[in-house]
């Protein structure tokens, strides 16, 4: 069906890839790990405040 | 309740679906040859294989969870989404002979809004040349392996996309949208 397809037209397969979804799943784990090590920051940032009684 | 862009990213994917089983791609691709008008709404949601339909639902769903967690809103993803997927529209000109299909450019576009988000994590002077080199870099691979330079037309496209996506947050930001 596709070779068929290919051989009657000139198509140009708009395809986001493997390669795209790769990457964009790279970046995907980059942030929540960076929203992660964000949290976790401000939780310790309200037990040292906490234990210091302000 | 369920994020909006999930929702959005789900209808778009059985919008996908649907075209795909219960029309062929060529009646929705769109081409100067064989121009229709509903083509110009209809070509983002035809796709020419099972790999081609599946590629792009998950490089949708990924780019559409990038969003959700970055809180991007559904307002600017849509507007970048749009704007990728109608680029291809007056870049075809440039390939009279060509048919396109797909949602390629969409999605990079979404995913340029969502990585300007991402900026105080990462910096869009890092993402978006690693984007933009990525998508060559594959293309280039893919070329060699056919033994000519095959994906480059494709490439323009999803780099417009992206471009595309981009200025969406560009003009954004001097809109205020």
């Amino acid at each position: 069906m596709m070779g068929l397809i290919m051989q009657n037209m000139d198509v140009v397969l708009l395809e986001f890839g493997l390669g795209g979804a790769l990457l964009a799943s790279i970046i995907l784990l980059f942030v929540r790990r960076e929203k992660a090590k964000l949290r976790h920051s401000v939780l310790r940032y309200e037990r040292i405040k906490k234990a210091l009684g302000e | 309740m369920a994020n909006k862009i999930a929702l959005f990213a789900a209808a778009v994917a059985v919008v996908n679906v649907a075209v795909f089983y219960l029309a062929p791609a060529e009646s929705f691709s769109l081409s100067l040859s064989d121009f229709q008008l509903q083509d110009l709404l209809l070509f983002q949601f035809a796709h020419f294989s099972v790999f081609h339909l599946f590629e792009n639902l998950v490089g949708l769903m990924l780019t559409a969870a990038l969003a959700i967690e970055l809180d991007v809103s559904m307002k600017k993803f849509m507007f970048a989404y749009f704007l990728g997927a109608f680029v291809s529209v007056p870049l075809l000109l440039m390939f009279p002979g060509a048919a396109i299909a797909g949602n390629s450019t969409a999605i990079f576009g979404a995913l340029a809004i969502s990585l300007d988000r991402a900026k105080g994590m990462i910096s869009y002077k890092i993402t978006y040349p690693m984007v933009t080199l990525f998508i060559l870099g594959v293309s280039i691979a893919t070329s060699f392996e056919a033994g000519q330079l095959i994906a480059v037309r494709s490439d323009i496209f999803h780099i417009a996309g992206f471009a595309a996506g981009a200025g969406a947050t560009l003009s954004i930001k001097e809109l205020h949208i």
